[in-house]
């Protein structure tokens, strides 16, 4: 999975800047080393503050400037094992939704948080639906399966009414 | 005294009769509100609601720590896709 992309030079000693995609910045010299998209190439990486890090066997400018642009990955066993009922995002994304009733609804396409819980948005029949990720919506997450399934809420539509409006 | 503190918190009048019956429902439900400009108040902690953002309905799980914050903080309108990476969603 990918962690990061290696940015523009830093200086003229080989230091790079790092665009981290992990929850934490700093996390990502964790998983070092790590790949190219391809698997072939391997990059051992120290950060040295901020966003500078240190690719070893990278000592100028030039060989840094020839990496730039460059996707770093992470094998998916190489995370460490989450909490109960803590799943990665990259577990989730691609799994099918069906109902209790064997009913497909789509294909998990992201899951978001904006500060109010995590929700699920999946994609199918011409249809998006975003589901809050709770026990009571997705009771079943079965990774290995490839496939949650969920009991999708009922709706109660409250539009707002002409003169209705005022602070209570 | 400030303004804000007399005059209380600001919340569209019709939105509590509606979370008082879905209260009382016991089906898994999700209120979908265009009332973004509506501060959090005690008695919707527990309900979810899909609180519109423009586009669609995002949905919006109210606990303790969001009260007194307005429903629209949590449903942003512009869309910014990060990559999954190492996160984690935890199922609440």
């Amino acid at each position: 999975m990918m962690v990061g992309e290696i940015g523009r030079p830093h200086g003229v000693r080989g230091l790079v800047r790092l665009r981290a995609f992990t929850e934490d910045p700093a996390a990502i010299a964790a998983y070092s080393p790590l790949t190219d998209a391809s698997g072939t190439r391997r990059f051992a990486i120290t950060l040295k503050g901020g966003d500078i890090a240190a690719i070893e066997g990278v000592a100028d400018r030039d060989a840094a400037q020839r990496l730039t642009g460059t996707k770093l990955f992470v094998e998916r066993d190489r995370l460490p094992a989450t909490e109960e009922e803590e799943f990665y995002l990259t577990d989730l994304i691609g799994l099918a939704a069906v109902t209790e009733g064997g009913e497909s609804l789509g294909t998990v396409r992201a899951v978001e948080d904006h500060g109010a819980g995590p929700f699920l948005i999946v994609d199918g029949q011409g249809r998006e639906h975003l589901l809050p990720f709770t026990k009571a919506v997705v009771p079943v997450v079965d990774v290995a399966g490839g496939r949650v399934t969920v009991v999708p809420p009922g709706e109660i539509i409250v539009r707002p009414e002409a003169g209705e409006e005022h602070a209570a | 005294m400030a303004r804000s503190v007399w005059k209380g918190p600001f919340v569209d009048g019709y939105l509590l009769n509606k979370a008082d019956a879905a209260r009382a429902s016991t089906r898994n439900e999700i209120i979908k509100i265009w009332s973004r400009r509506s501060t959090i108040l005690p008695q919707f902690v527990g309900l979810t609601f899909g609180v519109y953002n423009g586009k669609k309905f995002l949905p919006v799980q109210v606990t303790e720590n969001m009260v007194g914050h307005k429903f629209g903080e949590f449903s942003p309108t512009r869309t910014f896709t990060g990559h999954a990476a190492d996160k984690k969603a935890k199922r609440g």
